[in-house]
């Protein structure tokens, strides 16, 4: 396959993807929820106290 | 397979590595995408990361460091998995819309440059595996050239499995990921049995370097913060396989926050064991398995660790080839599996990169750092989490993320800021430290931070607000 061919593929798979997602609004399905952002507290916090208890016992 | 074959076939998984991946082409739920990620993640680089770390710290902070410097930053950077399952996109597509169209090829290659000297390390181990189990069973074949030798061999087998095409590469995967967990297990076992419990939670490192404790655990922090946002590199391309945001969010930080630690925290082990009985650090496998088990497991475990960095060497080939090939379509795969060799080979000879693991990582660190940053701060404070997928794409000729030449100026100007507030803390390049702020949290962590925030104020200015949000009239959501 020749390079041309192989950027002409792509670039009308590309567009046939991106009006397809547009039509569903890139809609997922399940978005992240305030649950899931709990969790990215808690990895963080969690994390935090780690590296700090760290340092105190240094 | 033949030539042609395996070039489209290169060429077909590189189209499926570019275009958006449509709701119903998603295979991955949490476990698929949790276990496919910790497999890529556990390799055999960990066990120099974790021997490193466990030098600089008692076992208390080697915990601390491990497990809380790797996800801490961790816990944040996969914060991008939302825009890459969510639009079905690659990072390094969407960062198109941060660098524009050619700032991010210029991005994306120099990321590959700071992070394939991880495969001179891997090939370093491989060699050293080899040579292992020549003395293992009595052969003696010297020592000097013939690691550069094998070293050499490894890299040839990782680009030739990457040439070979995706279902190798598949292939190999499969057995790769058994071959960790069973060396990880021997590790367990090597380490376990040659020491008691006292003795690993009791162990002394040498610090006689630092001018304190505090001092060398300021380095350990540095060094697991610096190996965790080098995962940017690579973070982008599986999450965009997930049904649902959550679950690429979770699996992500689950595997490079706590599984990737967890076997750096094995190799620390190992680096203990070798430490407490014979008073030397060792981040070499085949010296810490000779020294450590019988001689018939310590075959068994260098002959999988030889397997495993091959086949590793083979999917980071294979990926950052994919990568490349993305930003440059009309450049053959083969040629540039071949750059990747010829450079990668090029730090082989040399033979200083394992030696030089510190410095390496903070070099790494300088980039990685601000491209942390500013993606974080672009899609959530800057673009609130929506961008036009036409000019990513430049379909029709939506052009929004052209900016000058190619290149955005407010994310250029924010990743230097980013380089400039690293290098005045920290220089990796001399190994000297300018400010204690470095000994809290290091470097890469203030120079992601500094990143995102000049990103962040940059775009507030009227001007450059215009400049980079207009895209707003193309977006449909």
């Amino acid at each position: 396959m020749a390079s041309s061919d192989f950027e002409l593929q792509m670039e009308e798979e590309i567009k046939k993807r991106v009006e397809e997602m547009e039509a569903d609004d890139y809609d997922m399905g399940v978005p992240f929820s305030k649950q899931n952002w709990a969790v990215v507290v808690i990895f963080f916090v969690v994390s935090l106290i780690l590296v700090t208890i760290g340092m105190v016992w240094h | 397979m033949s030539k042609q074959t395996a070039t489209q076939a290169a060429e077909q998984e590189t189209i499926f590595g570019i275009v958006p991946i449509l709701r119903s082409e998603r295979t991955y739920g949490f476990w698929d995408f949790f276990f496919v990620v910790s497999g890529f993640g556990i390799a055999v680089w960990c066990y120099a990361q974790g021997v490193y770390i466990a030098s600089l710290s008692h076992f208390s902070g080697l915990v601390c460091s491990i497990l809380g410097g790797n996800m801490l930053l961790i816990s944040i950077i996969c914060l991008v998995m939302i825009p890459i399952v969510r639009y079905g996109i690659d990072s390094w597509v969407y960062m198109r819309a941060i660098y524009g169209h050619v700032g991010v090829k210029l991005v994306c290659i120099v990321i590959v440059l700071v992070n394939f000297p991880w495969y001179a390390i891997g090939a370093d181990i491989f060699s050293s595996s080899i040579l292992s189990i020549f003395n293992t069973v009595g052969v003696d074949i010297g020592g000097g050239g013939w690691r550069r030798v094998f070293a050499f061999l490894c890299i040839i087998l990782g680009a030739l499995v990457a040439i070979a095409g995706p279902k190798v590469i598949a292939w190999s995967n499969k057995v790769l990921v058994p071959s960790l967990i069973l060396v990880a297990l021997l590790i367990v076992f090597a380490a376990v049995s040659s020491l008691s419990g006292a003795d690993i939670v009791n162990y002394e490192p040498d610090l006689s370097a630092f001018g304190s404790a505090r001092e060398a655990y300021g380095w350990s922090l540095e060094g697991n913060i610096a190996f965790s946002v080098s995962w940017i590199s690579c973070i982008g391309a599986l999450p965009r396989l997930c049904k649902r945001e959550s679950h690429a969010y979770t699996g992500a930080a689950l595997s490079y926050g706590t599984m990737v630690p967890l076997m750096c925290f094995l190799g620390g082990l190992l680096g203990i064991a070798m430490w407490t009985r014979f008073g030397e650090w060792s981040d070499d496998p085949a010296i810490i398995y000779a020294a450590l088990v019988n001689p018939v497991l310590a075959i068994i475990g260098l002959i999988l660790i030889a397997f495993s960095t091959i086949v590793v060497c083979g999917i980071g080939f294979y990926s950052f080839g994919i990568v490349l090939k993305s930003i440059l379509p009309k450049t053959g795969f083969r040629l540039l599996v071949g750059v990747l060799f010829v450079y990668v080979g090029i730090l082989v000879a040399w033979g200083g990169t394992a030696s030089h693991l510190g410095p390496f990582m903070s070099i790494g660190g300088i980039i990685y750092a601000p491209v942390c940053g500013i993606i974080i701060t672009d899609y959530f404070f800057v673009r609130k989490q929506r961008f036009s997928m036409r000019s990513v794409y430049r379909v029709d000729g939506a052009n929004a993320y052209d900016y000058t030449g190619g290149f955005s100026v407010p994310a250029f100007i924010a990743f230097f800021i980013g380089v400039i507030v690293m290098l005045a803390i920290y220089n990796p390049i001399t190994g000297t430290v300018h400010t204690d702020l470095f000994y809290f949290i290091g470097s890469t962590a203030w120079a992601t931070v500094a990143s995102g925030i000049a990103y962040y104020i940059v775009c507030k200015i009227p001007y450059f607000h215009n400049y980079v949000l207009r895209d707003r009239n193309e977006l449909t959501k």
